[in-house]
């Protein structure tokens, strides 16, 4: 990848310059992340963490009150990414957006391949490979995300 | 001069403030490293919610890095509920406890 795919080019203004290849790997990837929280899979248990480790009882009163705003959350954020992901430019609100979107779909992403602080990507012939190379993609797009915003 | 009793008093009733019993001690929210979130992103976000200086969001973030956790906010048990809920929307491993 030569250029930025995605620059601050002012004050909430952003512009875009994905392959159509990307953009639709990554519309794919918003539909995977979406039905792993709307299913309640295992791998989607990775975005709704347990707070209270030592009290199942606070547990229970913490995840009965943020349970569902924080569904909608990661709900928004998703939709929000979708309905921009085909613009030429993007509104800070808009990066924002999809820096949650990326990082829930690198965290169930990355929970279903099991993937440890040292992974390294696996040959082409090996089982995984595709996956490992959409998670680096998003790792990557991520990064400039987080560089281009502190601009 | 304080006068002495001459008899020992008789307690019908203790009306204590329940405020006595309250447990005071602090909480604090602590994030966990995970395999997952990039060391970038950790402090990104804790200088975007907390509103941390670059340097101290670094420091914690290599803390949750090197050591495998950090508290990374304290306060009163509804304060760091709330921090928890914001990591969690972000995405990073924070759990709440009390020292």
């Amino acid at each position: 990848m030569s250029t930025r795919e995605i620059k601050k080019i002012q004050e909430n203004k952003f512009k875009v310059d994905l392959h159509p290849q990307v953009r639709q790997i990554l519309g794919d990837l918003k539909e995977l992340t979406l039905s792993h929280i709307e299913d309640n899979s295992p791998t989607a248990q990775r975005i709704f963490p347990v707070a209270y480790r030592n009290s199942p009882e606070m547990e229970m009163d913490y995840q009965n009150l943020t349970r569902e705003p924080l569904t909608n959350h990661h709900r928004d954020s998703l939709a929000v990414f979708e309905k921009s992901l085909s613009k030429p430019e993007l509104t800070e609100d808009e990066v924002l957006a999809w820096m949650c979107a990326l990082n829930d779909m690198r965290l169930i992403l990355g929970t279903a391949l099991d993937i440890s602080e040292e992974h390294a990507t696996p040959e082409e012939n090996e089982p995984n490979y595709e996956g490992y190379v959409v998670y680096d993609l998003l790792t990557y797009l991520q990064g400039v995300l987080i560089e281009e915003i502190q601009r | 001069m304080t006068g002495r009793l001459q008899t020992t008093p008789v307690i019908e009733k203790i009306d204590l403030p329940s405020s006595i019993f309250e447990d005071d001690r602090p909480w604090k929210v602590i994030v966990w490293n995970d395999p997952i979130n990039l060391m970038t992103y950790v402090t990104w976000v804790l200088i975007r919610l907390f509103g941390y200086s670059q340097e101290k969001a670094h420091a914690l973030m290599m803390q949750v890095h090197t050591n495998g956790k950090a508290v990374v906010a304290s306060g009163d048990r509804e304060k760091v509920e709330l921090d928890a809920y914001r990591l969690h929307e972000y995405g990073l491993w924070a759990t709440i406890e009390q020292d």
